[in-house]
C-alpha cells in the first residue's frame, strides 16, 4: 500500500462514516505503521488532496508521528508531540461534527496512543520530571472529555457522552501512575450521574470498576471496593487471565480484611500464592508466620501498592490467636498474662503488657471481640451470652 | 499554621520543659517535647554553629576584597568596585534617595572619569572597539546554555567592555547636553596641547569649557584615538574640514541630531585620518551625515536605491581591506571607497531591504536587561526600577542610532563576517527599527536583491527556540534583609541578591531566630531568600541549607504548608545534588505522610527505600512508627514518640493530639471497666506530667470518679464524651 492508496482509503471511509475502520488506520498499533511508504515527514499537500477537513489535520499529525517513531533511533519525544497535535486535531473534529458520534473510535485510538507514547517517553527518559508528560497527556484527554461530557442535548443514540467512559479510563490509568488519585473524584462523579452508565461496553465498565475499586481500597472503603472489584473480576472474561489476576491482587486483600479467606486452588490458578500463605498464617493465628510471609513477599506487596493494606491483616492474626487462648481456657475472665504469653510464644518477644492491652483494645474497638478489660485485675472479661469472637464477615465494614 | 496553634501547643510542653528552655534558645532547641533529657540531635546544632563561625571567618578574611564599602560614599577610590551588604533593617529609613544616589554617583564618576568619558564615547577608540568585538564574539559564539558562565567570563576578562563601548548610558547621560552651535564664523583651532597629550593614553587634561566646544571635542577624541594607535600624533585639520564640520552642526536641529552628527563626524574624520586622506579628501563635496530629523522625513518618502551593484562591489573591497586596516591602518590607500560607502550607501541602505532586522522578540529585551545588569555591576549603580527602565528606554534609542551610524562606521574596520555579528548585536537594541536601514545589508548581494520583506513570525520562532527556563538573572541587590513579595513580573536584578549576600542573610536569620524566635520574621526572610535563589536558578549546597533551615523552623512552629513546600523542594534537590541530611529529611517526609494520612505517597516511599536507608536511625524510627500507627498500636506508638530522634518529635507533635484522642476513644475509655487511673493515661499517652494530662482530659469532658483528686477516670460515663471525638 502506498501513501496515495492509504490516503484515498481513508478518504473513502470518511465519506461512508466508518469511524471504527478509520480508527484502525490511525492507530499506532495498526498494521500499516511499519509500512515504509507512509513514513513521510511532510505530506500535507497529498493529504489535503485525498482527505477532507477536519480529518486532514488528524492524518497529517498521525503521519508525522509515524515518521518520528521510525526514525533511527526512534524519536519518541517528537512523536509524542505530534500525537498530542493529533489529539488536538481530533478535538476540533469532534467539535465540528455536531450531533454525531460515529467518529468516537477515532478519539479512542488517538487518546490511548497518546497515553502510551507519554508512558514510553517517560520510561526512556529518566532525567525528565516524572509524570510530567503523563500529566500533559491527561490534560489533552481532558479537553476531549469536556466535549463529550458537554454533548448532553443530543439524543442518547447519537450522543458523544457515550465516549466519556473510555476517556475516564484512560485518565484513571494516568492518575494512578502518577499518584494523583484525588483527580479521579470528579470523573467518578461525572460517570455515576449518567443515566445510561450501565449501557457502556462491558470492557470499559470492567476497567472503570477496577480503578474505582482500587481507589476505594486506598480510601479504606472496603465494602465499596469489594463490590466494584468483584464486579470487575466476575465479568472479566476468562481468556484475559492477566487482567483477572490484576483484579484479584486487589480484590483478595480487601476480601481478607472483610473476613473472607481465599481458596488455595484459586490462588494457584492465578499464580498469587502469597495470599494463600498469608491466609494460612492468619487462620492459625500464627503471628510469626504472618511476619515471615510479609517479609518474604515484601517486594511484591510494595510493588503492587498493597503493602499498607496487607499489613492491616495482622489484627486478624491476633484475633485468631486470642480466640485460641479463649477456647483453651474456656473461661469468661481471661488473665491478660495468658495473651501476653501467647504473643511471646508466636514470636512477639519484645511485647509489653501495655501493648497486649492495646491489641485487645483494638479488637474490642473494631467489634472483633466482645468484652472489656478490668485494669485493676488485669483481666479480660468476655461476653457470656454471645460468642465473644463473632464471625469476621458478620462484622465487616466497621 | 501560625502562632495560634503553636500557643495552643504550649500546654503540652509543660513545666518540666522549663529546664530545657534554656537550651531551647539555641536555634532549633529541644527536640520533641520534654521526655528526652538530653537533646538528641547535637549534630545539627554543631552544624549551624560551625556554619555561622565559618561565615564570620570568611567575612573577616574578605574584609578587603570580597565585601566592599558602599559605592555611593566617595570615600575611597576603590569604592567603585566595592559592594557592601546593606544592613537595611528599616528599609525605608536607611535607603538613600535614589535620585540623590544617582547624582552622587554621577559626580563621583565625573571626578574620576570625566576625561575618559570623552574618549569612551568615541567609537574610534581602537582598544575598546576590539574589546567590544571580543564581547560580540564571545556572546555569539558560545552556546546559549553557557550564557551565565559566559557572562561571568566577560565580566572578568573584559571588565572594561561595558564601560568603554559607548553603550553605557551612564557615560552619556552624565554629560550635560551640549548646546548646539549656532554658527561658526571660523571653527576653533585644534587644541594646542594635542601633540604632547598624544603620546600617552591618559590625555586627561581637558578643561571643562573645552567640552562645550563640539568641534574641538571631536578632534580631541579622534586625536586621542589615533595617538593610542601610535599613528599621527599631531593633528592639523584642513580648512575645508572645519567648514564641513561646522556645516554639519548647523544642520542639526535637535539634540539627537547633534549626537548623531557627532558620531558620524568622528567616524568620518578618524577614517580619513587613518587612511591619510585627511588633507587629500575634498571635504566640500563630502555628503552631510544623515540625521535623525532627515530620517524622519525620508522614511515617509523612501528613495530608490542608486548604483547598487557598484556600491556593493566597492563595499566588499572596503570590507576586505578593512581587515588590514585594522592591523595597520596606515598602509591602506583607498581614497574613493570611503566616500562611497558612507555617502551614497547610506542613502541606498535606507531603501534596500532590511530583512535582517530582527523582530522585537522577548529574548532581546531580556538581553538588554542583562546588559543593564552588567552595567549595574560595573558601574555600581544601584538604582530603583523606574530609573532603570527610563534609562533603558533612552539607551535603546541611542543604541538603535549607533547601530545605524556609529556601528556602521566601525564596521568599516572589520570584515563582513564581523560586521554581521556586530549588526546582530546592534539589532538587538534596535527595537523599533524593523524596517529602518541597518549596517550590513549592503554587504550581502542576496540582501540587496531580496524584496523588502519582513516576517516576524519566522524570526520569532527562531528566537523562541531558546529555553527561557534556563535563562536566569544574576542579582545585584546588596540588602541583607528583604521582605518576601510574590513576584508578579520578571524579577529585576537590582532587587535580587546574589549568593554571597544570601549567605549572610541566612546567618542573619538564623541568629535572629535564636534570639527572638520570631517565626513571622524568619519565615518572611527565608521565603525571600528562597525566591532569590529560585529566580537566579541557584541549586547547590547552599540552597539545600536554606531549605533545610526553613523546614526545621517550620517544623518547630508547626507550619505544615511551608514545611511541605520545603520538603518537596528538598526531595528534588537531594536527587540533584545530594546532601548529608538527606536521610533525616526522608524520615521527616515519612512522618509527614503519616500526618497527612497519605498512603499512596507512603507506598512510593516504601518502594524507593533501600536496605541501608531503612537502617538509618531516623528512617528506622519513622518506619517503625508508621507500622505501629497503621496497626493502631497506641502503646508502642507513644513509646516511639518519646524516643524520637533529631527533630522527628516536632512533626509527630502535629498529629500526636489526633492519635491521643483516638487512643482515648478506641482504647482506654472503650475497653477499661469500670474505671482507669489518670496516671495510666498519662503514662501510655506520653504526657509529661499528670496535671497536663488531667487538664487535657477535662477539656474533653471526661468524667472522674472523684472530682476532687481526679485520679480515676470513670470510663462508662465518659463514653458519651469520647464518642464525639
Amino acid at each position: 500500500m502506498n501513501l496515495i492508496q492509504y490516503l484515498s482509503t481513508i478518504g473513502r471511509l470518511w465519506n461512508s462514516y466508518d469511524g471504527s475502520s478509520i480508527s484502525r488506520f490511525i492507530s499506532l498499533s495498526g498494521s500499516h505503521i511499519s509500512n515504509r511508504n507512509l513514513h513521510v515527514e511532510d505530506a500535507e499537500n497529498l493529504v489535503s488532496r485525498y482527505v477532507k477537513s477536519p480529518l486532514d489535520d488528524v492524518i497529517n499529525a498521525h503521519l508525522r508521528t509515524l515518521y518520528y517513531m521510525h526514525e533511527s533511533p526512534p524519536n519518541f519525544s517528537d512523536a509524542y508531540k505530534c500525537q498530542m497535535a493529533c489529539v488536538q486535531a481530533v478535538v476540533k473534529l469532534l467539535q465540528e461534527l455536531k450531533e454525531e458520534n460515529w467518529c468516537l473510535p477515532i478519539m479512542y485510538v488517538t487518546c490511548m496512543d497518546l497515553r502510551l507514547l507519554a508512558l514510553k517517553c517517560e520510561t526512556l527518559d529518566q532525567g525528565a520530571k516524572r509524570g510530567h508528560l503523563m500529566e500533559k497527556a491527561a490534560e489533552c484527554l481532558m479537553s476531549c472529555f469536556r466535549i463529550c461530557a458537554g454533548d448532553s442535548r443530543t439524543e442518547v443514540k447519537d450522543t458523544k457522552r457515550i465516549g466519556m467512559l473510555h476517556l475516564v479510563n484512560q485518565m484513571f490509568k494516568v492518575y494512578f501512575r502518577i499518584n494523583k488519585l484525588h483527580l479521579c473524584k470528579p470523573l467518578i462523579r461525572a460517570i455515576d450521574s449518567l443515566s445510561f452508565k450501565d449501557q457502556f461496553p462491558i470492557s470499559q465498565q470492567i476497567t472503570y470498576k477496577y480503578f474505582v475499586g482500587r481507589k476505594a481500597m486506598y480510601d479504606s472503603d472496603y465494602k465499596t471496593s469489594d463490590e466494584y472489584l468483584s464486579f470487575a473480576f466476575n465479568h472479566c472474561p476468562t481468556k484475559y487471565w492477566k487482567n483477572k489476576r490484576l483484579i484479584l491482587i486487589y480484590l483478595v486483600p480487601v476480601k481478607m480484611l472483610l473476613g473472607h479467606m481465599p481458596l488455595k486452588e484459586t490462588m494457584e490458578k492465578f499464580k498469587v500464592p502469597q495470599f494463600y500463605e498469608l491466609a494460612t498464617a492468619l487462620k492459625q493465628g500464627n503471628v510469626r508466620n504472618f511476619d515471615e510471609v510479609m517479609q518474604k513477599y515484601e517486594a511484591f506487596f510494595i510493588d503492587t501498592g498493597i503493602y499498607i493494606i496487607v499489613e492491616k491483616l495482622k489484627i486478624i492474626a491476633y484475633r485468631n490467636l486470642f480466640k485460641k487462648v479463649y477456647l483453651i481456657l474456656q473461661t469468661h475472665q481471661i488473665d491478660l498474662q495468658n495473651f501476653l504469653n501467647a504473643l511471646q510464644f508466636v514470636g512477639e518477644e519484645d511485647i509489653t503488657m501495655d501493648e497486649t492491652h492495646c491489641i485487645v483494645a483494638n479488637l474490642i474497638a473494631e467489634g472483633k471481640l466482645k468484652g472489656y478489660i478490668s485494669y485493676q485485675h488485669n483481666k479480660l472479661v468476655v461476653s457470656k451470652q454471645t460468642s465473644p469472637f463473632p464471625n469476621l464477615s458478620a462484622i465487616a465494614g466497621n | 499554621m501560625d502562632s495560634d496553634l503553636s500557643e495552643a501547643h504550649e500546654p503540652k510542653i509543660p513545666p518540666l520543659m522549663g529546664q530545657n528552655f534554656g537550651q531551647k534558645s539555641n536555634l532549633f532547641s529541644q527536640p520533641p517535647p520534654n521526655f528526652t533529657s538530653t537533646p538528641s540531635y547535637p549534630s545539627y546544632m554543631n552544624h549551624i554553629q560551625q556554619y555561622a563561625s565559618r561565615m564570620q571567618l570568611q567575612q573577616m578574611s574578605n574584609a578587603g576584597g570580597f565585601f566592599r564599602p558602599p559605592n555611593f560614599n566617595n570615600q575611597s577610590p576603590n569604592s567603585l568596585f566595592n559592594k557592601p551588604i546593606r544592613f537595611n533593617i528599616n528599609k525605608q529609613g536607611t535607603k538613600v534617595n535614589p535620585i540623590m544616589r544617582q547624582q552622587q554617583q554621577q559626580q563621583h564618576q565625573n571626578n574620576n572619569n570625566s576625561n575618559n568619558n570623552m574618549m569612551n564615547n568615541s567609537f574610534m577608540n581602537n582598544k575598546p572597539n576590539q574589546n567590544m568585538m571580543n564581547a560580540f564574539q564571545n556572546s555569539n559564539a558560545k552556546k546559549r546554555k553557557n550564557k551565565k558562565k559566559n557572562k561571568n567570563k566577560n565580566n572578568n576578562n573584559n571588565n572594561s567592555n561595558y564601560e568603554d563601548n559607548g553603550y553605557n548610558s551612564n557615560n552619556i547621560s552624565m554629560q550635560p547636553p551640549l548646546p548646539p552651535p549656532i554658527s561658526f564664523a571660523k571653527p576653533p583651532p585644534p587644541v594646542p596641547t594635542q601633540s604632547s597629550q598624544g603620546q600617552s593614553n591618559q590625555s586627561q587634561d581637558f578643561s571643562s569649557n573645552q567640552i562645550n566646544n563640539d568641534t574641538a571635542k571631536i578632534s580631541d577624541s579622534i586625536s586621542d584615538n589615533l595617538s593610542q594607535t601610535g599613528e599621527k600624533p599631531v593633528m592639523e585639520w584642513p580648512e575645508s574640514l572645519y567648514n564641513y564640520v561646522a556645516r554639519c552642526y548647523m544642520k542639526c536641529t535637535t539634540p539627537i541630531d547633534k549626537d548623531m552628527c557627532e558620531i558620524s563626524l568622528k567616524g568620518k574624520i578618524t577614517m580619513a585620518a587613518n587612511r591619510g586622506e585627511l588633507f587629500t579628501k575634498d571635504w566640500d563635496k563630502e555628503p552631510m551625515p544623515v540625521l535623525h530629523s532627515d530620517r524622519l522625513q525620508q522614511q515617509t518618502s523612501p528613495q530608490k536605491p542608486a548604483n547598487n551593484m557598484f556600491n556593493k562591489n566597492k563595499n566588499v573591497v572596503a570590507g576586505q581591506l578593512a581587515k588590514y586596516q585594522q592591523q595597520s591602518p596606515s598602509t591602506s590607500k583607498r581614497p574613493s571607497s570611503f566616500e562611497d560607502r558612507f555617502g551614497k550607501t547610506s542613502k541606498k541602505r535606507r531603501s534596500s531591504s532590511s530583512s535582517r532586522s530582527r523582530s522585537n522578540s522577548p529574548i532581546k529585551k531580556r538581553r538588554s536587561d542583562e546588559d543593564d545588569d552588567y552595567e549595574d555591576k560595573y558601574t555600581n549603580s544601584i538604582k530603583p526600577a523606574t530609573k532603570a527602565s527610563k534609562k533603558k528606554a533612552k539607551k535603546e534609542k541611542q543604541s538603535a542610532f549607533y547601530s545605524k551610524f556609529g556601528a556602521n562606521q566601525v564596521g568599516g574596520f572589520v570584515d563582513s563576517a564581523d560586521t554581521e555579528r556586530l549588526k546582530k548585536r546592534a539589532d538587538r537594541f534596535n527595537v523599533k527599527a524593523k524596517s529602518s536601514p541597518t549596517a550590513s545589508s549592503s554587504f550581502n548581494k542576496k540582501r540587496l536583491t531580496m524584496p523588502s520583506y519582513f516576517n516576524p513570525v519566522v524570526d520569532d520562532s527562531v528566537d523562541d527556540s531558546i529555553d527561557f527556563m534556563n535563562l536566569h538573572i544574576v542579582g545585584t541587590c546588596r540588602d541583607l534583609e528583604k521582605s518576601f513579595l510574590r513576584l508578579t513580573k520578571a524579577p529585576d536584578a537590582s532587587e535580587v541578591r546574589p549568593t554571597d549576600v544570601l549567605q549572610y542573610s541566612l546567618t542573619n536569620v538564623q541568629n535572629k531566630w535564636k534570639e527572638k524566635q520570631d517565626y513571622y520574621y524568619a519565615c518572611d526572610q527565608l521565603k525571600s531568600i528562597r525566591q532569590d535563589l529560585t529566580v537566579q536558578g541557584i541549586r547547590d549546597e547552599f540552597t539545600v541549607k536554606v531549605y533545610e533551615t526553613h523546614a526545621r523552623i517550620a517544623m518547630e512552629k508547626g507550619d505544615h504548608e511551608e514545611f511541605n513546600q520545603c520538603q518537596t523542594q528538598l526531595k528534588m534537590l537531594y536527587n540533584e545534588i545530594g546532601g548529608e541530611n538527606q536521610l533525616e529529611f526522608l524520615a521527616y517526609r515519612v512522618l509527614y505522610y503519616i500526618f497527612t494520612k497519605n498512603t499512596l505517597d507512603m507506598s512510593s516511599i516504601l518502594k524507593s527505600l533501600s536496605v541501608e536507608e531503612r537502617s538509618s536511625e531516623c528512617i528506622a524510627h519513622a518506619l517503625k512508627l508508621r507500622s505501629v500507627w497503621a496497626l493502631n498500636n497506641y502503646s508502642r506508638f507513644f513509646q516511639l514518640y518519646r524516643k524520637s530522634p533529631k527533630m522527628s518529635g516536632f512533626i509527630i507533635d502535629w498529629f500526636v493530639e489526633r492519635e491521643r484522642k483516638l487512643a482515648l476513644k478506641n482504647w482506654i475509655i472503650k475497653v477499661y471497666r469500670p474505671n482507669i487511673s489518670s496516671e495510666f493515661i498519662k503514662e501510655t499517652l506520653a504526657f509529661s506530667d499528670l496535671i497536663t494530662c488531667v487538664e487535657w482530659l477535662m477539656s474533653l469532658g471526661i468524667t472522674f470518679v472523684n472530682d476532687d483528686d481526679k485520679k480515676i477516670v470513670d470510663c462508662k460515663t465518659s463514653m458519651n464524651a469520647v464518642s464525639a471525638l
